[in-house]
C-alpha cells in the first residue's frame, strides 16, 4: 500500500486502526477507525483536545504500541503485526521519536545522549561526529558537554530532536514537544522542526493542542473523540 | 553488531561517574556488610572449631594416640619405641603416659581424678601444659614428691567444677596419693589451667617417682601421645608407623575424641544453618536495594527501548552495573575483613571457656560466598530490568 502524491512518496499509511483501553471496568475507545497517510518531506501536525486520541495515534505511528485492529504500512510493508525485533529496528532506523518531557538520560551530556542510538549503527567516532554536527545544527554547539540538568527546557528538547535525527530516519514523530516550554523556547523548537523539515527533508508528525502551532503545518489533521475530522 | 556491545560499558561508566554518589556508596556499603557478615560468622565458627581441636591436640593427646596392642595392658620398651617413632621426619615429639590408679586426698576431700605419670621434658614436646601454669611451677624430671594439679582439681572461686574439687588447694600445700592402700604425700608444685576441661581434671607426677618406687613399671606406659608437624597429616604418619611395625594401636586425635567430633559436627550444622539464614537475609536485602534502584530507572529503560536500543544490551547494561556494585562491595568487604577484623581478632581473640577463637578464613569458602553475592546481585538486577524490557514500552516509560 504505497502511493505517490505529486512528487512526494507516501511513507506511512494508517488504515482504519482502532485502540481501546481498559481502565479498570471503564472502557475507553481512544481510536475509532483512524486512517491517514504520511508523505515524505511533509510536516504534519495533529491537533485535538485532551483525550481526543492524538497521543494514542502517535504511539501507533511510533511503533510503541499495537492497534487492536486495522493496519499500519511503512512504505508498503505492514508493520503492526511484525515481531518486536523488527519494530525495534524500525524505531532505530526509520523513525525518530521526541517525547513531551524530553526523556534524556540525566547522567549523559548532550553529546552523549545523541550518540547512544547512533552507536547501534556506527562506530563511536562516527557516532560522536554525527551527534556533534547535529547539535551544532540545532544551535547547541556550545553546550555539547553539558549534562542535561545544566540545560534549559528548550535546549533539552533540541537535544531530543538531535537524538531523533541521528540515524537519519525517514519520519520524526514528536509528542507535544513544546508543552513544557515557555513561548520563546517553544517557538525556537518549532523553528528547529521547520528547519529540519525544509533542509533535511525529514517527514515530521507532531502532536499539539496549541492552535497557534498549526501555522507550521504543511498538513493538518484534527482528531476529536478518536476520529479524524 | 560488535560495536553495539560498547553501549552498556559506555552507559555504565557514565552512570557510575555521574550518578548519585550516595546511592552508589549505600549499595556498595550494603554489599560489603552482607559479604563480611557471610564470611565473619563462618570464619568465627571455623575459629571456634579450630580452637576446640587445638585444645585437644595441644593440651591433651597430641595428634596421635597410641594404646597397647590387643591383649596387652601396657606398652613395653617405651624408650626404644619412642626413639623409633621420633626417628620419623614428621614427628615432633613423643610422650609416654602411665595412668596411676589411685585417689588423691586433700584435707578431708578425696577424689578419683586421672593421675598421669610423665617424663616432664618429653611431655613438653607434645602438650603445652607446662606453658599453662597459673600458679607455682611445672614438674622437673627429678621431682619425686611433687605433683601438679589441674585447676578443676585444685578448685577455688570461679572454678567451673569447684563443688567436686579441693575447693581452693594452693601451691605448697600437701596432698596424699593413695594407690591401693599405699599412701604417699606429695607437695603441690603448681596448678595449671589449659581451659580444656578433660586436661584440667588431670594431675601429673614425674615418672621418676614410679620408676624408683615400683621398678617393674619402669619402661612401660598406658599410652603414648605423639605430636607431628602438621595437623591433617595424622593418617599419613599412622600409615608410616604401621609400616614400621610399631607395637601398639594407633589412632588419630579426632578418632579418640569422638565427643569433640560430635561437638564439631554440631558447630558445623549450626554454621550451615546460620550461613543459609545469612545468605537469605543478604539475598533479600541486596534484591530489595538493587530492585528499588533499578525500578527508579524503569522510565529510562523504556526510553532506551523506544529509541531502538536492543533489550539484551539494556539488560546487560544494568547487569554490568550490579556487577560493579557487588564487586566493589566484595572488595571493600575483603579489605575490611582481611586488613581490619581478622588482624584485630588475632590480637583480641574471642575468649571462650574452651579456648581462644580467632577468625579462620577458608579461602575456598570466601570465593564461594563472593560468587554467591555476585549471583544474587546480578539476579536482583536482572529481575526489574527483565520486567521493564519484556513488558509494554509505554508501561515502562510511564512507570505504570
Amino acid at each position: 500500500m504505497t502511493a505517490v502524491t505529486g512528487n512526494m512518496k507516501e511513507l506511512i499509511v494508517i488504515d482504519a486502526i482502532t485502540k481501546t483501553y481498559h481502565l479498570g471496568e471503564v472502557r475507553v475507545e481512544a481510536l475509532k477507525g483512524v486512517s491517514l497517510g504520511i508523505h515524505e518531506e511533509e510536516f504534519t501536525i495533529i491537533v485535538g483536545r485532551n483525550g481526543s486520541g492524538k497521543s494514542t495515534l502517535l504511539y501507533q505511528l511510533g511503533l510503541l504500541d499495537r492497534p487492536d485492529s486495522g493496519s499500519i504500512f511503512f512504505e508498503g510493508r505492514e508493520v503492526s503485526r511484525i515481531s518486536d525485533r523488527h519494530r525495534r529496528h524500525l524505531r532505530l532506523t526509520y523513525l525518530g521519536y521526541i517525547f513531551q518531557d524530553y526523556a534524556l538520560i540525566s547522567e549523559l551530556t548532550a553529546l552523549e545522549n545523541v550518540m547512544v542510538p547512533a552507536m547501534m549503527l556506527k562506530n563511536r567516532t562516527d557516532a560522536r561526529e554525527k551527534a556533534r554536527s547535529l547539535l551544532e545544527r540545532v544551535g547547541l554547539g556550545a553546550r555539547l558537554n553539558h549534562l542535561t540538568r545544566q540545560l534549559s527546557g528548550g535546549e533539552q528538547q533540541k537535544v531530543a530532536i538531535a537524538r531523533a535525527m541521528v540515524n537519519d530516519p525517514r519520519v520524526i514523530i514528536a509528542d507535544e514537544p513544546t508543552s513544557n516550554l515557555d513561548s520563546i523556547a517553544a517557538k525556537d523548537v518549532l523553528k528547529t522542526f521547520e528547519m529540519i523539515n525544509n533542509e533535511h527533508g525529514h517527514a515530521i508528525v507532531m502532536v499539539t493542542h496549541e492552535q497557534e502551532e498549526t501555522m507550521y503545518a504543511k498538513k493538518l489533521i484534527r482528531l476529536s473523540d478518536g476520529r479524524m475530522q | 553488531m560488535i560495536g553495539e556491545w560498547k553501549i552498556p560499558f559506555f552507559l555504565v561508566v557514565r552512570y557510575l561517574r555521574r550518578g548519585s554518589k550516595w546511592t552508589f556508596s549505600f549499595i556498595v556499603l550494603l554489599m560489603s556488610i552482607a559479604f563480611v557478615n557471610l564470611i565473619f560468622v563462618t570464619a568465627l565458627f571455623n575459629g571456634i572449631i579450630e580452637a576446640v581441636n587445638n585444645q585437644v591436640i595441644d593440651t591433651h593427646m597430641g595428634h596421635i594416640y597410641m594404646l597397647p596392642p590387643e591383649g596387652s595392658e601396657y606398652l613395653d620398651g617405651i624408650g626404644a619405641v619412642s626413639d623409633r617413632i621420633q626417628s620419623l621426619e614428621k614427628v615432633r615429639g613423643v610422650s609416654p603416659h602411665l595412668y596411676v590408679p589411685g585417689r588423691i586426698m586433700y584435707k578431708n576431700i578425696s577424689g578419683n581424678w586421672q593421675i598421669v605419670a610423665i617424663d616432664p621434658d618429653k611431655e613438653k614436646t607434645v602438650t603445652n601444659v607446662s606453658k599453662n601454669m597459673i600458679e607455682g611451677a611445672y614438674l622437673e624430671k627429678g621431682d619425686t614428691d611433687q605433683i601438679i594439679l589441674g585447676r578443676q582439681i585444685a578448685g577455688g572461686k570461679n572454678v567451673e567444677m569447684n563443688a567436686l574439687s579441693f575447693r581452693g588447694a594452693r601451691t605448697g600445700e600437701s596432698v596424699v596419693l593413695d594407690v591401693g592402700g599405699f599412701r604417699k604425700t606429695f607437695t603441690i608444685k603448681g596448678i595449671f589451667h589449659t581451659r580444656f576441661l578433660d586436661t584440667d581434671k588431670r594431675a601429673f607426677i614425674s615418672r621418676t617417682f614410679l620408676d624408683e618406687t615400683i621398678p617393674g613399671m619402669s619402661g612401660v606406659a598406658s599410652s603414648m601421645i605423639i605430636r607431628i608437624d602438621k595437623t591433617g597429616d595424622e593418617k599419613k604418619v599412622i600409615r608410616l608407623l604401621e609400616k614400621m611395625k610399631i607395637p601398639g594401636k594407633l589412632f588419630s586425635w579426632n578418632e579418640v575424641a569422638g565427643y569433640l567430633d560430635s561437638v564439631t559436627k554440631s558447630f558445623t550444622h549450626i554454621n550451615t544453618l546460620l550461613t543459609m539464614v545469612g545468605m537469605l537475609i543478604a539475598a533479600i536485602t541486596i534484591f530489595i536495594v538493587i530492585y528499588v534502584d533499578l525500578s527508579s530507572r524503569r522510565q529510562q529503560i523504556g526510553v532506551l527501548r523506544a529509541i531502538g536500543i536492543r533489550p539484551s544490551l539494556i539488560r546487560f547494561t544494568y547487569v554490568l552495573q550490579t556487577l560493579v556494585y557487588s564487586m566493589a562491595g566484595i572488595l571493600i568487604g575483603l579489605l575490611v575483613l582481611l586488613h581490619g577484623i581478622a588482624p584485630w581478632m588475632e590480637k583480641h581473640p574471642f575468649e571462650m571457656p574452651i579456648g581462644d577463637a580467632a577468625l579462620v578464613i577458608d579461602y575456598h569458602d570466601l570465593l564461594f560466598r563472593a560468587v554467591l553475592i555476585i549471583i544474587v546481585a546480578v539476579l536482583s538486577g536482572l529481575t526489574p530490568v527483565f520486567i521493564a524490557t519484556k513488558g509494554k514500552i509505554l508501561d515502562a516509560i510511564f512507570n505504570r
